[in-house]
């Protein structure tokens, strides 16, 4: 059974299969996960707690995400546009979803060289 | 539990590794824990087997929200439309929306959503968390619903004239009443081209209405950024006056030349009836 990514408060929770985020962002106390189905879903834990509970939850598998500076965790299954200069990054299924999101023009640099030297 | 260190604004890390590694280091690390890995399987085959960690994330006893983003609609505009420009300054990206022949005014509640005539929603004054009353003097349709100077900076539409400025009292405020027009306050972030420092420190998606070369335009910062950075930013880009206008998740759309509705922040139907617009409609 595949690895399921489960968000938990005392209230409710969340189960979502890795390969449905797209990226997750920080808002403050708050973080904000983006699906590839469109759906927008708030979770009241910060974003280093989610960066956490992947780790712990997904191990190994847990490396499809990537976190990116202080307010982005991305899955990098779907990295399909990098513009440093632009500081914009485009997260793509190639079908339904397509989002762009910014960043510092360092970190996508260094995402830029990450995925070019593991394409090698 | 892994213990992460902070991660910097310039840095990446592939989750699942506790440091942030270069794309060398992460090699290494991959070669050194394989031989780890078989080193551990021989001599622990028999006698070890890893027990699962304790997760210990159910412990925060905090609410989650859902909200669910409608889909975005495409539908064919009457002759006005919003024209989008990016621009970076300082590593702070924007987006500036600018109003071609159009309108705007002040309005409780949103607008409908396939009404082709509304080409900018942003939410405009805050709301007080205390008892949803909208943070200071807020005039619609000539109407005053809301009083108090807290926030220094306001915006007047009067007739077809829009004026954005910084004053805890200004006549503009009457003349929006007697008129018939709009009238809202929020944080001062330029004023005469000065960048007006706010009390708020921490860093989130920023959302202004500023005056850029003579014309009346909105601007939202595509990545978190502090109030002092915003203003410095807008400054940069030619602003000579604006205001805030609410940000983070606050939702929104707005519609470009070729009728396509986009739509930012999050949709959240829980707003009181106090949450107040502005719209900007196809003259």
């Amino acid at each position: 059974m595949r690895k399921h990514l489960v968000i938990s408060t005392n209230n409710d929770l969340v189960r979502i299969l890795p390969e449905h985020v797209l990226y997750i962002s920080s808002d403050g106390n708050y973080s904000t996960l983006i699906q590839i189905d469109g759906e927008v879903r708030l979770v009241t834990f910060q974003l280093g707690q989610i960066e956490k509970i992947i780790a712990e939850q997904l191990g190994n598998e847990g490396c499809v995400f990537i976190r990116i500076g202080k307010c982005l965790i991305i899955n990098r299954s779907y990295i399909y546009y990098i513009n440093i200069s632009k500081q914009q990054l485009i997260l793509s299924d190639n079908k339904t979803s397509k989002h762009s999101v910014s960043a510092s023009k360092e970190a996508l640099k260094k995402l830029k060289e990450l995925i070019e030297k593991e394409n090698i | 539990m892994k213990q992460y260190k902070d991660i910097k604004e310039d840095d990446i890390r592939v989750i699942g590794n506790a440091e942030t590694v270069s794309f060398y280091q992460k090699w290494k690390v991959t070669i050194i824990c394989c031989c780890l890995l078989i080193a551990a399987g021989i001599v622990g085959f028999l006698f070890f087997m890893p027990a699962k960690e304790a997760v210990s994330y159910f412990e925060e006893p905090e609410k989650t929200v859902t909200y669910k983003t409608p889909d975005t609609v495409s539908v064919q505009t009457s002759k006005g439309y919003i024209e989008v420009k990016e621009e970076t300054v300082n590593d702070v990206p924007m987006f500036i929306y600018i109003p071609h022949e159009a309108q705007a005014t002040l309005q409780l509640g949103l607008p409908v959503q396939t009404d082709s005539t509304v080409l900018f929603v942003a939410q405009a004054a805050d709301i007080r968390k205390d008892n949803e009353d909208i943070v200071s003097e807020f005039v619609c349709a000539g109407e005053q619903l809301a009083r108090g100077t807290a926030k220094p900076g306001f915006c007047a539409i009067i007739r077809d004239e829009i004026t954005i400025g910084m004053a805890k009292q200004t006549p503009l405020l009457q003349q929006a009443i007697d008129q018939k027009g709009y009238f809202f306050r929020q944080y001062a972030l330029v004023h005469n081209g000065e960048l007006i420092e706010n009390k708020p420190k921490n860093k989130s998606i920023r959302r202004a209405l500023g005056k850029q070369r003579g014309k009346i335009v909105m601007i939202e910062s595509r990545s978190p950024e502090s109030f002092h950075d915003f203003s410095q930013a807008l400054i940069d880009i030619g602003v000579s006056d604006a205001i805030y206008l609410v940000g983070s998740t606050a939702y929104g759309w707005y519609r470009n030349k070729d009728g396509k509705q986009t739509e930012f922040g999050i949709f959240n139907n829980a707003l009181p009836a106090t949450a107040s617009y502005i719209v900007w409609k196809s003259k």
